[in-house]
C-alpha cells in the first residue's frame, strides 16, 4: 500500500514545554587544581551535549550558580543557544563553603522561574536543581534549615534534588538533605564529563516523558565512586 | 460518509511507545445517527502512568458512545441544545458517572485496580446547527463556524507541571463541576475537531511571543493554516468516491510522519476532523 497521503497543512511555530536545570556549584577553595579544571570541562561538554538534540535544545533552560564565601549566579536561566559568555566562566576557585547560601539560591532561582514561566503563559516540567560539592558546610551553615526546606519542597513536587558528592564531601550531611527518590551520588572529578553527559541525557528523558510516566535514567557506574546503580524518577501525577 | 459529514479519524502510537514495546494508549469512536440526526465523536488519551490504560481508553470511546446513544433517545441533541447550561452540564455528569460505572465493573470483572485504567475523555456531539463539547483531562477541541473562522472549544485541564492532567479515574466525584466541562455552541458550524494532546503542537496555537509586550501569550487557537487545507482535502477525496476506510487509512499515515511535527511526536496522537460536504462557504 502506497505510504502517499494527500493530507497537508502548515503547522504553527509553538515554544516547547520548558525543563529548568539549576547547577549549584562548589567553587570553595578546595576544588583547585583538576577538579575546578574538569568541572569547567565539564559544563563546556553539558553545552554540546543539550545543542546536539533538538529535544534538550529547546526545552531545557539550564542556570548556573556557583558558592565559596560568596554566593553568585553565573548563569541566569536560559536555553542553550541564548546562554551568555560572562566574566564568571570559567569557574575560578576562592574562599570557604556556603553550601547552604547557594542551594537556597537555587531554590529561590526555581521558584521565580517558574512564576515567570506561569506568567508567560510557558509549561514546565518538574524544574531540576543538582548540587556538586566536594566538601563539609561552612560552620555556620543552617544545615537542619536547608534539609527541612528540601523535604517540605520535595512533598509538595516543587523541584527534584540531586546531591552528587566528590571526593572529599560530607556523606552523611548530602544524606540529611537528600531525597528518596534520589540518594546523594558519589562522583568522581576525573569523570565529570561523564557525569554532565548523563545528565543531558536525563534532562532529555524528562523533556520527553508523558505525565505519569517513570522515567528510567541511564546507569551512572561510569563516573560514580562507588554503588548507585542509575534511578527512577516519576514526574508528578495528581 | 456520516450523514452528510465526512470525517476523518485515526490514533498513531507515538515514538516512545514504539520504543518500549507499549500499545497505543489512545483511542477515538465516530458514531452518525441519521435517524434522529446527530454525531458523536469521542477521543480518550490512556494515562502514561497506568498500566492499563489503553484498555481504559477503550472504554471511554466504547461505552461512552453506547450510553450516550441511550441518554439521547430521553433527550434529543436538539432538545439539548437548546437547554440552560446549568442542565447541559448535569446532563454530562449524570453521562460521566454511568461510564464510571462502566469502569468499576470492568475493573471488578477483570481483577484490575481502577486506577490502572485511567484515561481521558474528550466528547464532541454535533449536527450542522451546532455542537457540545464535554471532557474531562486533556486534548484540544474546535470548530469552524459558517463564516470560516475556527475556534476553540475546550481549555485543558492542567496541573502546575507539563503533563499533569486527571482523568475520568481521578477522584472527581464529589465536586465534578470543577472536573467534567462542558461547552455549547448553538449555532450553525461546518466543522469540527478534537484530538488527544500529542497532536495539539502541531495543530494549535499554543503560545506566541508578543513583540509589543515583550511577554509570551498563552493561546488556545486552532491553526487555520493546518485545517483549512485539509478540510478542503477531505470533501475533494468523498467527491471522488473515497470510503470512509480509505480515507482513515490515509489520515493515519498523515498523522504518523505527514509533517515534521507528528513525525518527532513521541506521545500517542489522536486526531478527528469533521466537515460537511454540502457547505460551500468554505475557501
Amino acid at each position: 500500500m502506497s505510504n502517499i497521503t494527500p493530507f497537508q497543512g502548515e503547522s504553527p511555530d509553538n515554544f516547547n514545554t520548558r525543563c529548568l536545570c539549576v547547577l549549584v556549584l562548589d567553587t570553595s577553595y578546595s576544588m583547585e587544581g583538576g577538579p575546578i579544571d574538569e568541572l569547567n570541562k565539564g559544563l563546556l561538554g553539558f553545552g554540546d551535549f543539550l545543542k546536539s538534540k533538538n529535544s534538550t535544545r529547546f526545552s531545557v533552560e539550564t542556570s548556573i550558580i556557583s558558592f565559596n564565601s560568596d554566593i553568585e549566579c553565573v548563569q541566569e536561566p536560559a536555553l542553550v543557544d541564548e546562554m551568555q559568555t560572562t566574566n564568571g566562566f570559567p569557574l575560578k576557585v576562592a574562599g570557604t563553603t556556603k553550601l547552604v547560601d547557594g542551594v537556597r539560591a537555587a531554590i529561590k532561582k526555581v521558584e521565580d522561574r517558574k512564576q515567570w514561566y506561569r506568567n508567560n503563559g510557558i509549561a514546565y516540567y518538574r524544574p531540576w536543581i543538582v548540587l556538586i560539592t566536594d566538601g563539609f558546610p561552612d560552620k555556620d551553615q543552617d544545615t537542619e534549615g536547608l534539609a527541612n526546606e528540601i523535604k517540605i519542597a520535595n512533598k509538595g513536587k516543587h523541584f527534584a534534588f540531586l546531591p552528587m558528592g566528590v571526593e572529599g564531601a560530607d556523606p552523611s550531611f548530602l544524606s540529611k538533605i537528600a531525597t528518596p527518590e534520589f540518594p546523594p551520588l558519589p562522583i568522581d572529578w576525573q569523570s565529570f564529563q561523564n557525569v554532565f553527559k548523563w545528565l543531558s541525557n536525563s534532562l532529555d528523558k524528562v523533556s520527553q516523558s508523558a505525565e505519569g510516566e517513570v522515567v528510567q535514567f541511564d546507569a551512572v557506574k561510569d563516573f560514580t565512586r562507588t554503588g548507585w546503580g542509575g534511578g527512577d524518577f516519576t514526574q508528578t501525577t495528581i | 460518509m456520516y450523514g452528510n459529514w465526512v470525517i476523518a479519524k485515526g490514533s498513531s502510537i507515538g515514538g516512545r511507545h514504539i520504543e518500549d514495546n507499549l500499545p497505543c494508549q489512545d483511542s477515538n469512536a465516530v458514531f452518525f445517527n441519521l435517524e434522529m440526526d446527530y454525531g458523536l465523536a469521542i477521543v480518550s488519551d490512556g494515562a502514561g502512568s497506568a498500566s492499563h490504560s489503553d484498555l481504559g481508553s477503550k472504554i471511554v470511546v466504547e461505552k461512552g458512545i453506547e450510553l450516550l446513544n441511550e441518554k439521547f433517545l430521553e433527550t434529543s441533541f436538539q432538545e439539548l441544545i437548546q437547554k440552560e447550561q446549568l442542565e447541559v452540564d448535569t446532563f454530562f455528569i449524570e453521562f460521566y458517572k454511568l461510564l464510571y460505572k462502566k469502569f468499576e465493573e470492568y475493573s471488578l470483572e477483570n481483577d484490575l485496580p481502577i486506577k490502572s485504567l485511567a484515561a481521558t475523555s474528550i466528547i464532541v456531539v454535533f449536527n450542522q446547527s451546532g455542537l457540545i463539547c464535554s471532557h474531562i483531562g486533556d486534548g484540544r477541541a474546535g470548530y469552524q463556524d459558517n463564516e470560516n473562522t475556527w475556534h476553540s472549544v475546550l481549555e485543558p485541564f492542567r496541573g502546575e507541571e507539563a503533563n499533569q492532567t486527571i482523568f475520568i479515574t481521578s477522584d472527581i466525584w464529589e465536586s465534578p463541576n470543577e472536573f467534567i466541562r462542558t461547552t455549547k455552541v448553538n449555532k450553525q458550524i461546518q466543522s469540527f475537531t478534537l484530538m488527544s494532546d500529542g497532536c495539539e503542537s502541531a495543530t494549535f496555537e499554543l503560545n506566541r511571543f508578543n513583540e509589543e509586550t515583550q511577554l509570551y501569550e498563552k493561546l488556545n487557537n486552532p491553526y487555520p493554516k493546518f485545517f483549512n487545507p485539509n478540510v478542503a482535502i477531505l470533501r475533494e477525496l468523498v467527491l471522488s468516491g473515497k470510503s470512509t476506510e480509505e480515507i482513515d487509512d490515509l489520515w493515519l499515515k498523515f498523522l504518523h510522519n505527514g509533517n515534521s511535527k507528528f513525525e518527532s511526536e513521541i506521545d500517542d496522537k489522536t486526531l478527528i476532523l469533521g466537515t460537511l460536504i454540502n457547505n460551500v462557504n468554505n475557501a
